[in-house]
């Protein structure tokens, strides 16, 4: 370390000490004017900040020495269930989850503050994707849809409201998103005919203030179920929604089914809708478009635009006018066969011969989706948005005879394969593919070096040459990855972090690669 | 392991049968019946994917002719002696699994009874609430199959299963690549397989089941597929009607034939592999990543190197179905299942 960092790091301890005793910014968590300009030393959102980009302004490991790359700490969660939850990172302090679970581990020694455990209770554990946080408190959401506050500094229980309803088939899974003066959730639930929503709570007391549902009353689906984004300056989140229900037939329900399988703009203080684009029309192959909607500024075709991009489940890639939801770019990124191409608003026209039918359709991609959960990361200095990509078939079954609730038919996988796919946005075209086995499930995180950090699906973790998509760095975490790295740098140090399995592993250069 | 143990397990059915059965009331005459009718169903599904076992019946005839057992896939011979000790092993076996079979609540067959005690009731209840909480994403939150996983309503291994004797396993274990393993204290997992007894009782009373019947697959044209199959498929390059396809249809059917036929998921690539001392060694692929190959070398060797320290020639003839997916319309898929279906 040289000397200056040195005299920064110390001054900084001196005044850490002296507004700590003085009960001040220590443990007080990001309030909404840091939530807008995270720093260096935090990742205080799901996706670090509010464009849902997932890029790292940090250089310290760069393409020339990240072979160096070594492990800081590694965390053993014990869970049986594996990590999906991207950890957020406040003042030193990392929060990550599994269903039930909340961990507070310190970011720089990987050793446990703290464990919240929820009590046992019906709601569906399929995965939980990290929490929320404002001021000093954690925001997290159980299986059986209840909203939990949390004090940052022990865990103890400051509320819990319930959000969703369980005995209806609703559970929760998303990192709840904190915009202003809003805790913001969305809720999943495919296996009933319910009406996905958003709901938004005080972060103080958590009375709800508001309330949108995707669908009208006649129609269902439309579960809200990934984290948003958020553009300050027009004060729009953007949030994507997913499929109609019943799932794969849709006899009940004619139509668009708008607002399902869609990216919705929404006023934050009352949840009033300002425009939406549907992705996947009259969708009955379960595509969510709940994918990020990553935010971009930069020039499209010579002009400067408000962008929003998403690599959707649906196998299409699409740049919007943030402003007003138009369309800028459809076009796929992965095998798809179930459109006749594109209507004059940039949707994608889909092919009733491609609807699931009782003797079976080839479909791709599958239901699994060319996307899901795992986060994107656009680059910009390549201008390159990067997306582990599934290509992959699967036979879609529906009859009369299934019903006309819930999932109503069958679908069975056929065969898949995984790549790393850097998309240049202003075309959609595939600058590089870096193959990572017979399917993906790591999201991805680019630096500002020019290294991509994400997983194959046999469990390595991988660093890319962001530019060609080069292996520069590997090592085998011995479980499956599902989780998207994140990166923070703490007393000089930057960490790469990637949960596999149960396990969060931590990265970091040897101090004597560093210093250089 | 499972297969070799099957055949013994029918012939001392045979044996125990001739034996025992006057002296057992009618009811369980029926449940024996049943049973047996199940462990040769069972070995015959065992041995499906055993290319040297035609039928169940020509074998069995041909075991007690020659007192041999053409052992599945691994053609070894017993002597006599050692094979009756088996026999008799596994048919005492065999025996107590009956019994164990008539008196469970949750008997394997589809009119396994509705909860009729409180406790039972109970029982499921508890059954359901894990299972809501560790399996309803993928196999759905009434069994017959959700997001990726199949309907376990219609599940054959389900239909045989007694007790838990199955399930536990799978669900302990896992399955390679589609299912993680689930750690269930052995009272959760009592409960969690009698809630999927229960909704397979209940699917097959209310007759509405997810999922494909082979009644579903029918509407292809097999003259139609044949010609696709020998031409524009081009399905002749590798396959034969009469060599490796002959009878493919007494050995899979419905759905299991279908997905069979758009890709072998169980196909495993061959390596050759050069060692940087020039040796040369063959094996099927066990595991390949960006970094590392594995292989099983013919003795049942594990071998495995960094990629850049070999030289690697990989032979995947499977993945010409992969190929194929771009190309196909839905009416080429239905007519080859037809032409396939005639492959008796």
């Amino acid at each position: 370390m040289n000397r200056r960092k040195y005299a920064g790091t110390f001054a900084g301890s001196i005044l850490a000490l002296v507004l700590g005793a003085g009960g001040f910014a220590v443990g007080q968590g990001p309030d909404s004017a840091t939530l807008l300009k995270p720093g260096p030393d935090s990742w205080p959102l799901y996706h670090g900040d509010y464009t849902g980009q997932r890029h790292s302004k940090l250089t310290q490991i760069n393409p020339q020495n990240v072979h160096s790359l070594s492990l800081a700490w590694a965390f053993q969660t014990g869970s049986q269930a594996g990590l999906k939850s991207s950890p957020l990172l406040i003042d030193g302090v990392l929060y990550f989850t599994v269903p039930d679970n909340v961990w507070a581990v310190d970011a720089r020694s990987g050793h446990q503050l703290w464990r919240y455990t929820y009590p046992q209770n019906k709601g569906l554990h399929i995965g939980q994707r990290g929490v929320g946080a404002y001021k000093g408190w954690i925001y997290f959401l159980s299986p059986d849809g209840h909203l939990v506050s949390l004090d940052a500094k022990t865990g103890s229980v400051r509320w819990n409201v319930e959000v969703a309803d369980v005995s209806k088939g609703y559970w929760t899974t998303m990192s709840p998103f904190v915009v202003g003066n809003h805790v913001i959730i969305g809720v999943s639930g495919d296996f009933d005919n319910l009406h996905g929503y958003l709901k938004s709570f005080d972060p103080e007391t958590g009375q709800q203030q508001w309330q949108w549902n995707s669908t009208p009353k006649e129609l269902t689906g439309g579960m809200t179920w990934m984290t948003g984004t958020y553009d300050p300056d027009l004060n729009l989140i953007y949030w994507g929604t997913g499929n109609p229900t019943p799932v794969l037939t849709g006899a009940t329900r004619p139509g668009d089914n708008a607002n399902t399988c869609s990216i919705v703009a929404l006023h934050p203080e009352d949840g009033t809708m300002a425009w939406a684009f549907q992705v996947s029309p009259h969708d009955t192959h379960d595509w969510d478009a709940a994918e990020v909607p990553v935010l971009v500024d930069g020039t499209f075709k010579g002009r400067p635009e408000k962008m929003l991009m998403q690599a959707s489940r649906n196998g299409y890639f699409v740049v919007l006018d943030r402003t007003n939801g138009k369309s800028l770019l459809t076009t796929p990124y992965s095998a798809v066969n179930w459109s006749l191409g594109l209507d004059k608003q940039g949707r994608p026209i889909p092919n009733p011969e491609k609807e699931p039918a009782r003797d079976g359709r080839l479909i791709a991609p599958d239901e699994a989706g060319a996307a899901n959960y795992r986060s994107p990361s656009y680059d910009p200095k390549t201008g390159l948005f990067i997306a582990s990509a599934r290509d992959a078939y699967s036979i879609y079954f529906s009859k009369p005879a299934d019903g006309t609730y819930g999932w109503s038919g069958a679908d069975y996988g056929v065969w898949s394969k995984g790549a790393i796919k850097a998309i240049d946005y202003q075309t959609g075209k595939i600058r590089w593919t870096h193959e990572i086995g017979t399917s993906a499930s790591a999201g991805v995180l680019t630096t500002e070096s020019g290294v991509t950090f994400t997983g194959d699906s046999h469990g390595n973790a991988l660093a890319l040459e962001t530019a060609d998509g080069k292996t520069l760095w590997h090592s085998n975490t011995g479980a499956s990855i599902a989780t998207s790295p994140v990166s923070y740098e703490l007393d000089g140090r930057q960490y790469v972090l990637i949960g596999s399995g149960g396990v969060m592993f931590a990265w970091a250069l040897p101090d004597q690669v560093a210093a250089k | 392991m499972e297969r070799t143990f099957v055949l013994p397990i029918n012939l001392a059915v045979i044996r125990i049968r001739i034996v025992t059965v006057p002296a057992v009331s009618f009811a369980l005459k029926r449940a024996l019946f049943s049973a047996y009718a199940g462990l040769v169903f069972s070995y015959v599904t065992l041995t499906d994917e055993c290319d040297r076992v035609d039928n169940t019946l020509s074998t069995i005839a041909c075991v007690l002719r020659n007192r041999k057992i053409p052992w599945c896939c691994n053609p070894q011979e017993m002597n006599t002696d050692k094979m009756r000790s088996t026999m008799l092993l596994w048919g005492a076996l065999a025996g107590v699994l009956w019994v164990g079979r008539c008196f469970s609540p949750y008997s394997a067959n589809a009119q396994a009874p509705a909860p009729t005690t409180p406790e039972m009731a109970a029982h499921i209840e508890a059954g359901n609430n894990q299972f809501q909480q560790k399996c309803a994403f993928c196999h759905g939150r009434d069994a017959a199959g959700g997001e990726t996983g199949p309907d376990l309503t219609r599940s054959k291994l389900v239909h045989e299963d007694v007790n838990g004797n199955k399930i536990s396993d799978v669900v302990r274990n896992g399955r390679p690549g589609r299912m993680p393993p689930f750690d269930l204290s052995n009272q959760d997992m009592s409960d969690v397989v009698a809630f999927i007894h229960a909704q397979q009782a209940k699917a097959a009373k209310e007759g509405q089941r997810k999922g494909v019947d082979i009644s579903d697959l029918q509407t292809g044209n097999a003259a139609a597929g044949k010609r696709y199959f020998d031409g524009p498929g081009t399905c002749a390059k590798c396959h034969s009607a009469t060599g490796d396809l002959a009878h493919i249809a007494t050995k899979y059917e419905g759905l299991k034939l279908e997905e069979r036929m758009l890709y072998p998921s169980d196909a495993k690539s061959t390596a050759i592999v050069t060692l940087p001392s020039g040796k040369v060694l063959q094996g099927k692929v066990e595991y390949h990543d960006e970094f590392t190959l594995g292989i099983k070398l013919a003795d049942g060797t594990y071998r495995s190197w960094p990629v850049t320290r070999i030289k690697l020639k990989i032979d995947a003839p499977q993945e010409a179905h992969a190929e194929l997916f771009s190309k196909y319309r839905d009416d080429d898929i239905h007519n080859l299942m037809a032409y396939l279906q005639t492959l008796r």
